[in-house]
């Protein structure tokens, strides 16, 4: 017996509304959108300076099927996203919690992305304008090419049972981090997982 | 197919679990008359004396589409584990959605899926990108051609379109005694 599980994303101002994940596009619209296409780009900065995208978020919902229980939800990449995309000193980072804590957030910790649309997002960890449920954590975001199927990120360690009230997992926070040696031009379709434990 | 809908995910099935009580009863997550379904329950149950995964039969896969579900018939052998009193089970798949690539070796025809790790050339014939130098006409393994050191022009035979697929492992073993990962191609070794 297996469970349907959807890939999804949460888009738009708070609480954000869920949308399946076909194809997910880092960029810089406000309200944040799941793939503008080639509107809102991620832009490479000026000398010196650091631009991001919006940040996005990637979880699972469990919408029918057969089980029993679903847990410790991962997500990793192929690990070779700066070489594939020419970041350089740029990266995929990943926000995380202190202490070990479930690295995803909670729907209902939603926070809709700011920035400056169609120029950058702010950062996850920006003291101001950055994500509520991280920005105050000691531990940094993660470079995203950390982790692959080997040695992938928990973001959801909650067993989901056919009584759960939720069927949708925590969200793996996520942006594209372009420095001024970022190579321009638009980049291949990124190679990423997720994975969870079921019986 | 296990992709059921736009990126709606639901694995198909090599292997089925079976359970046995110290009173000789046996259960199954499947009944091999009707293909119906057994869930496990929300908590492992207690008084078992053996576990494991048993292989889904041509037979069995047929039943299980009455109930939605999709199996893979195996020729792998069951994979099962004896219980002692106060031993705790660990029996479980791990289901993975890989959003990667679909890689057309254009030199040796060869079609294969690649989440990154193999990108570099085909696993098959060993074709990999390189340049063409504009004036001696040789391929090179680097940009610049080393004889003429002009830069050439990249020739890939390796031709990528984004893929999206599922891979399913199961694992059978008693916590913090030992483990065993394997799926419907043999055992996977953890190092």
């Amino acid at each position: 017996m297996a469970a349907s599980v959807q890939i999804v994303g949460y888009y738009g101002a708070a609480p954000g509304s869920k949308t399946p994940l076909t194809v997910q596009r880092y960029n810089t619209a406000i309200p944040s959108q799941r793939d503008p296409g080639l509107a809102y780009p991620c832009n490479v900065p000026p000398t010196g300076e650091t631009y991001r995208s919006c940040w996005m978020y990637t979880g699972a919902e469990i919408i029918g099927g057969t089980y029993s229980q679903l847990s410790n939800w991962r997500w990793g990449t192929s690990q070779s996203i700066k070489s594939d995309w020419g970041l350089h000193s740029g990266r995929v980072q990943v926000a995380l919690k202190d202490g070990g804590i479930d690295a995803g957030c909670p729907v209902t910790s939603y926070a809709a992305p700011t920035g400056v649309a169609g120029s950058y997002g702010y950062d996850i960890k920006d003291p101001i304008n950055g994500h509520g449920y991280y920005k105050d954590e000691v531990v940094a975001c993660a470079d995203a090419d950390l982790y692959g199927t080997t040695n992938p990120l928990l973001f959801d360690s909650t067993v989901i049972t056919p009584e759960s009230v939720s069927k949708i997992t925590k969200l793996v926070t996520h942006q594209l981090v372009l420095a001024d040696d970022t190579e321009f031009g638009e980049k291949g379709e990124l190679a990423t997982f997720i994975r969870w434990q079921e019986i | 197919m296990p992709q059921i809908a736009p990126d709606l995910w639901k694995v198909a099935l090599s292997y089925y679990w079976w359970r046995q009580y110290a009173d000789g009863r046996v259960e199954q997550e499947f009944d091999l008359e009707t293909g119906q379904i057994r869930p496990w329950g929300a908590r492992t149950p207690g008084g078992l004396k053996g576990a494991g995964w048993l292989p889904v039969t041509p037979d069995l896969a047929r039943k299980m589409r009455a109930y939605g579900e999709f199996g893979i018939p195996t020729q792998s052998p069951a994979i099962m584990v004896d219980l002692k009193p106060g031993e705790e089970l660990e029996i479980f798949k791990d289901c993975t959605v890989l959003d990667g690539y679909q890689i057309h070796c254009k030199a040796c025809g060869a079609v294969y899926r690649s989440f990154g790790e193999q990108d570099g050339y085909c696993p098959h014939c060993g074709a990999k990108p390189s340049w063409r130098c504009p004036k001696c006409d040789k391929l090179a393994d680097e940009e610049t051609c080393p004889d003429c050191k002009v830069n050439g022009r990249i020739i890939d035979p390796l031709e990528r379109t984004p893929d999206k697929w599922e891979d399913v492992v199961y694992f059978l073993g008693i916590k913090g005694v030992y483990r065993l990962k394997f799926n419907s191609r043999g055992l996977v070794a953890e190092h």
